[in-house]
């Protein structure tokens, strides 16, 4: 058991318990989900218990490719359909997802899923600011952060390796970011969704 | 060589056997046309797919190298049959998605464009699908399944699904509760209210049941075969791309971005506000198939084409692990410029007049 098992034990705790909260975004539970299941693995491989590095390393890839852009969408246009319904939430997250793995897993290019994940919480936090919701900006600029922190490899002392200073500052980030203010568009108006039906 | 080619003759001789046992049941299963538009459908699936197979197993097998987790035993026969079932449930929802997305639907539409049900509407296979597909498999190759398995099991349960388009075969007892049969897969291809959505599994009917995506034939109200925007066509290449054409032009007369993106996105029967006061409702007792006449010239043209296309086919693919990518680029498009040139000469004004007089 190490450090880096506990953090991510941390981060798995608080993605798990957003994913349950039934009041918060669709897009936002989701990619607490996809956070989660990196963080689940996470877990089991640095305590040693499970280890399957390579599923880690991908699931992290998805995290950064895909979950933090519809973490972008549910805080940058929060009544639109992909923030607040299921299917189109989804719909977001596959295809960012693909072209994730196109990219970053069959490429080998990280630094699509670097960047757009940089991108995406900097978008967080510059729309967080401007709507005067610091609670939000503070877990945006948290997670912003610690994702520096980690691409530069900097460590706190001997105590935190870069790895578990991104999954506390995530973990934080993100419980800072479940209690920002809905706007009010976003209690008022339903997704507009009441003619979907399917046929054939 | 592509393992494709040993069904193509069993897949003939089936179609054959249906076609004579229909004739002594006194069924009228097959029309020439509509038979003749699924195979052709079928070849130019088979051409597209020497190229759009290999990204799918180009992916494949650098996602197994890279993040693969599991070493599997080939000779242990659970590992097929767990492969299998895997497969099996990942296609449910490849079939899922290709019915309940737009977009997905414009790849799948060509296989359910058949106005009939019989044994060559399975050969009516989409030349776009590939795409999309690969991505649904992802978790196997997660799991750690060769190349080799995921070929194999791919093609299992694409070759089971061969004999369940058959109107002679009935309800089949308990093996309903499990497998997907002709009886269920009816349901599958009908435009009956009932119908719609329904019946997505390749060899086990189970996860429709666990999803909630099952139904029953039904005794009183047989399936209504086809779709309820028809193709009205009997050109291949356009089977394969009205629909995407219809989606963009819906798209284009659509205003604001979140309708013009639901055109892509939601259910194929999601119509745009401002198109909902003019939209068709299905009305089953109106529905007429789709016919154009066919002299005896005619029929005779279209089956010359259909066994060149065969031919070529085979030809095609016993050469092509020889050729370069751009040669079997420029083959398939060779023969499917031809088949859309045959296509717009089934329906070309001049053409009809003449088999009218």
């Amino acid at each position: 058991m190490n450090s880096l098992a506990i953090t991510d034990g941390l981060l798995l705790a608080v993605t798990a318990y957003l994913a349950l909260q039934r009041h918060l975004p669709i897009a936002l539970r989701l990619a607490c989900g996809v956070f989660g299941v990196a963080a689940l693995l996470g877990v089991l491989r640095f305590s040693g218990v499970y280890p399957l590095p390579s599923w880690h390393q991908f699931a992290s890839m998805l995290g950064a490719a895909s979950a933090f852009p519809l973490l972008a969408v549910a805080v940058l246009w929060p009544d639109s359909l992909a923030a607040r319904n299921t299917r189109f939430a989804w719909i977001v997250l596959c295809i960012t997802a693909v072209i994730g793995v196109i990219v970053v897993g069959v490429g080998q290019k990280r630094i699509y899923s670097d960047a757009l994940a940089l991108l995406s919480l900097l978008a967080v936090c510059i729309a967080l600011v401007r709507t005067r919701q610091w609670l939000g900006a503070l877990g945006g600029i948290l997670m912003l952060a610690a994702l520096v922190l980690f691409a530069l490899k900097i460590s706190a002392g001997s105590l935190l390796v870069p790895g578990d200073l991104l999954h506390i500052g995530m973990a934080a980030g993100l419980l800072l970011m479940s209690h920002m203010k809905p706007t009010e568009t976003v209690m008022t108006r339903k997704p507009d969704i009441d003619s979907l039906s399917v046929v054939n | 060589m592509r393992p494709i080619l040993y069904f193509i003759p069993f897949f003939f001789l089936l179609i054959a056997i249906e076609m004579w046992v229909a004739h002594r049941r006194g069924l009228k299963l097959y029309r020439l046309q509509d038979t003749i538009t699924s195979l052709n459908i079928g070849m130019v699936s088979q051409f597209v797919n020497t190229v759009g197979g290999i990204i799918t197993l180009l992916m494949y097998s650098i996602i197994v190298d890279r993040f693969g987790a599991f070493t599997w035993d080939l000779k242990n026969p659970l590992t097929w049959i767990i492969a299998l079932v895997l497969y099996d449930f990942f296609y449910y929802w490849v079939h899922r998605t290709g019915h309940e997305v737009n977009i997905l639907w414009a790849a799948h539409v060509v296989h359910h464009s058949s106005e009939e049900f019989n044994l060559s509407t399975a050969l009516r296979q989409s030349s776009t699908g590939f795409y999309f597909r690969w991505v649904f498999y992802i978790p196997l190759a997660l799991l750690g399944f060769p190349v080799q398995v995921f070929i194999v099991v791919g093609l299992i349960d694409l070759v089971y699904q061969y004999w369940v388009h058959t109107q002679l075969i009935g309800r089949l007892g308990f093996l309903e509760l499990f497998l997907v049969t002709p009886s269920n897969h009816r349901v599958h291809h009908g435009q009956n209210d009932y119908c719609i959505d329904k019946n997505y599994g390749g060899i086990l009917s189970i996860w429709d049941r666990m999803f909630g995506t099952y139904a029953d034939e039904r005794e009183d109200e047989k399936p209504m075969y086809g779709v309820r925007k028809p193709l009205h066509s009997w050109n291949p290449i356009w089977g394969n791309v009205h629909h995407y054409v219809a989606i963009y032009k819906q798209a284009r007369a659509t205003s604001g971005w979140r309708n013009k993106l639901m055109c892509f996105f939601a259910g194929p029967g999601w119509v745009p506000p401002e198109q909902a006061a003019h939209a068709e409702t299905f009305e089953p007792s109106k529905f007429v198939r789709f016919s154009t006449p066919s002299p005896q010239w005619m029929k005779t043209l279209a089956i010359a084409s259909s066994v060149v296309g065969t031919v070529l086919l085979v030809h095609f693919l016993v050469v092509q692990p020889n050729l370069t990518m751009g040669q079997r680029i420029a083959y398939s498009a060779a023969v499917m410029v031809s088949y859309f040139l045959i296509g717009l000469a089934w329906l070309h004004p001049k053409v009809l007049k003449a088999a009218h007089e």
